[in-house]
């Protein structure tokens, strides 16, 4: 069995009881390492969110903050503000999932992401992500956008490195690209190329090319500085309404 | 029938397709088509859902019928041919669906279950198909005969641009298209082509074809798709990946990367058998006609065998009487389905093993050779 959060053969098995649902956690040595270990370090202008969940364990200065904010409410600053709101996590209960909607301000574990991530429930359809990974579908549109954070890396994993959409949008989408408003164009070119760094940032950081990984940071950062102004709404993933608007 | 059919009163069963409305062969067997020695046909498919709606997973009836008769509805009025087919799937007869699975015009999954579930076909080409409430609410189709991917691909973006005006699909800039399973999630495309590849088994090459087509994490599949063996040499050839990919992209590594490259080494492994082991190849094919010639009983696997060398005899001149189109169209007419309509009885499987062997037999009769 694979680990969960890398290519590795899974040698530590959990099995957490948590409000009478069964989470598993399948972790090679070095994940499972990582998850009882790690300590927050000082915040750092590169956020490269949910693509690169496994930064914080590099040579490469990466902020758990980062982490964290992978599964925050409100994304970090170099998220496309269309995905800000993308990411209603609810945590019904005993408030233990809390800590993992803190944000930058509170250590979030890979621990505690597995306990609080299992639990998250989509807004839409009930569905929770337990009971996703469990029959493998999805329950409606808005599970997406509420499991964003814990599906990236299994996205990943089944996309061949995938982590965001490129190609074909729905006409509805189409309107800021074709926007004749000055600059337009070059935010949504910047977008495209943040995307790519990030996927490549992540890949480059499992396969432990530091060296590469190092050069993709640096240029995502003065992306990032360069980029000055926030990139053109689309349309934030609504819950359902269980009808057509 | 026309393209806005009057949707059938809510319980009524859906009567037998009229034979007339589906050809006794489809146009993706002609035999057309570029590279048709090697590539039989070429699919598009996208899947899409609704915006707003639960999946099918998490669907009771009621939802199912809402969605069937929205999509309906735009689908007869978004403008995609002059003559469509439209059908009921859950009230049609057992044998209908699987005359349908067989033509490749939906799935098998689709064609099990009483749930409210519907298809449309375009007529008389059958190129277009549109399943709804598969595993996602629309999931669209473009089969064409040969190497075809870009007219598919064409085809089936045309139909979804035409209801994006109608529908809104679920789509978040960050995962692309939504779909109810997030393997194929992002453009939801999945394209691929069929390929005969005997040259290629003979020479034992054909491993390498197949890990060529893995290291570009495409997929090698048999007749029928996920599960099924090789059957008569026949393989698929599609991708797995749909995020982080564009479909122009997908398309360059199908149709212009990795096919033309399995065509050019089965050609050329067909070419050397003939150069080293001409004998050997006409003793197969030979052998083969004189099977399908000469059969009293014919199991599909064993029909789909023999006509797959009796296809390569006509092509490398072997069988220089047979033509490639009559073999083709036999491999579909050999199906269960596909040989109860036409002998017009509900068979058990030893009665179809004759009326196979019978029906070959008659449809061969000319071929000397």
């Amino acid at each position: 069995m694979k680990c969960d959060r890398c290519d590795n053969e899974a040698t530590i098995h959990e099995l957490i009881v948590a409000q009478g649902q069964h989470v598993e956690a399948h972790l090679c040595e070095r994940c499972a390492r990582r998850a009882k270990g790690r300590q927050p370090t000082s915040g750092d202008a590169v956020s490269p969110a949910d693509d690169v969940p496994t930064a914080s364990d590099t040579p490469i200065s990466l902020s758990p903050s980062a982490d964290a904010s992978a599964h925050s409410a409100a994304a970090g600053a170099d998220e496309p503000p269309h995905e800000s709101g993308d990411v209603p996590i609810e945590h019904p209960g005993d408030g233990a999932g809390d800590g993992a909607s803190d944000g930058a301000t509170e250590e979030s574990s890979d621990e505690a992401s597995i306990i609080a991530g299992a639990r998250t429930t989509c807004p839409g359809c009930k569905l929770t992500f337990a009971q996703f990974r469990h029959q493998g579908q999805m329950g409606c549109p808005a599970c997406y956008a509420a499991f964003a954070e814990l599906l990236a890396p299994l996205l990943a994993r089944a996309h061949e490195g995938g982590t965001w959409h490129v190609g074909k949008k729905p006409a509805r989408y189409r309107g800021a690209e074709s926007a004749p408003a000055a600059g337009a164009a070059p935010v949504i070119a910047t977008t495209r190329r943040l995307s790519m760094l990030r996927a490549s940032l992540a890949e480059a950081i499992s396969n432990e090319q530091y060296e590469l990984a190092a050069r993709l940071r640096d240029e995502l950062r003065a992306l990032l500085s360069a980029r000055s102004s926030p990139e053109p709404d689309a349309r934030s993933d609504a819950p359902p309404r269980g009808d057509l608007a | 029938m026309s393209d806005t059919p009057p949707p059938p009163p809510p319980s009524s069963p859906q009567p037998p397709i009229p034979p007339e409305q589906l050809r006794a062969g489809a146009h993706w067997l002609t035999g057309d088509g570029a590279d048709n020695d090697v590539v039989i046909s070429s699919r598009v498919r996208i899947a899409r859902n609704i915006d707003g709606f639960a999946f099918l997973s998490k669907a009771d009836n009621d939802l199912r019928q809402q969605t069937l008769e929205l999509c309906r509805d735009r689908l007869m009025h978004c403008g995609l041919g002059r003559r469509t087919l439209w059908l009921d799937v859950h009230k049609t007869p057992t044998l209908d669906r699987t005359l349908l699975v067989e033509r490749h015009l939906m799935s098998k999954e689709h064609a099990r279950g009483d749930a409210p579930r519907g298809l449309l076909v375009s007529l008389p080409d059958e190129h277009l198909s549109v399943m709804v409430n598969e595993e996602d609410h629309l999931r669209l189709q473009s089969l064409r005969a040969g190497l075809a991917l870009s007219q598919a691909w064409a085809q089936v973006n045309d139909a979804d641009d035409r209801l994006d005006g109608l529908i809104d699909f679920a789509f978040s800039p960050r995962f692309g298209y939504l779909t109810s399973c997030p393997t194929n999630v992002g453009c939801g495309v999945r394209m691929s082509v069929m390929l005969h590849l005997p040259a290629l088994r003979l020479t034992n090459d054909i491993d390498k074809a197949k890990r060529a087509a893995r290291d570009m994490n495409l997929t090698v599949r048999g007749f029928y798709g996920e599960g099924s063996e090789a059957t008569g040499d026949l393989y698929q050839i599609s991708n797995q990946t749909t995020l982080g990919k564009s479909e122009a992209a997908l398309l360059n590594d199908i149709e212009a990367d990795i096919v033309p490259d399995i065509v050019r080494a089965e050609r050329e492994a067909r070419r050397r058998i003939m150069d080293v082991r001409r004998r050997f190849m006409e003793d197969l094919c030979w052998r083969a006609l004189g099977t399908l010639r000469a059969a009293r009983l014919l199991a599909p696997e064993e029909a789909l065998t023999m006509l797959s060398l009796a296809r390569l005899g006509a092509l490398l001149g072997i069988l220089p009487n047979l033509s490639e189109a009559t073999v083709n169209q036999l491999m579909l007419m050999v199906q269960p389905a596909h040989l109860q309509r036409i002998t017009g009885q509900d068979m058990d499987q030893q009665r179809r093993r004759e009326a196979r062997a019978d029906l070959v037999r008659a449809r061969l009769a000319g071929a000397h050779g």
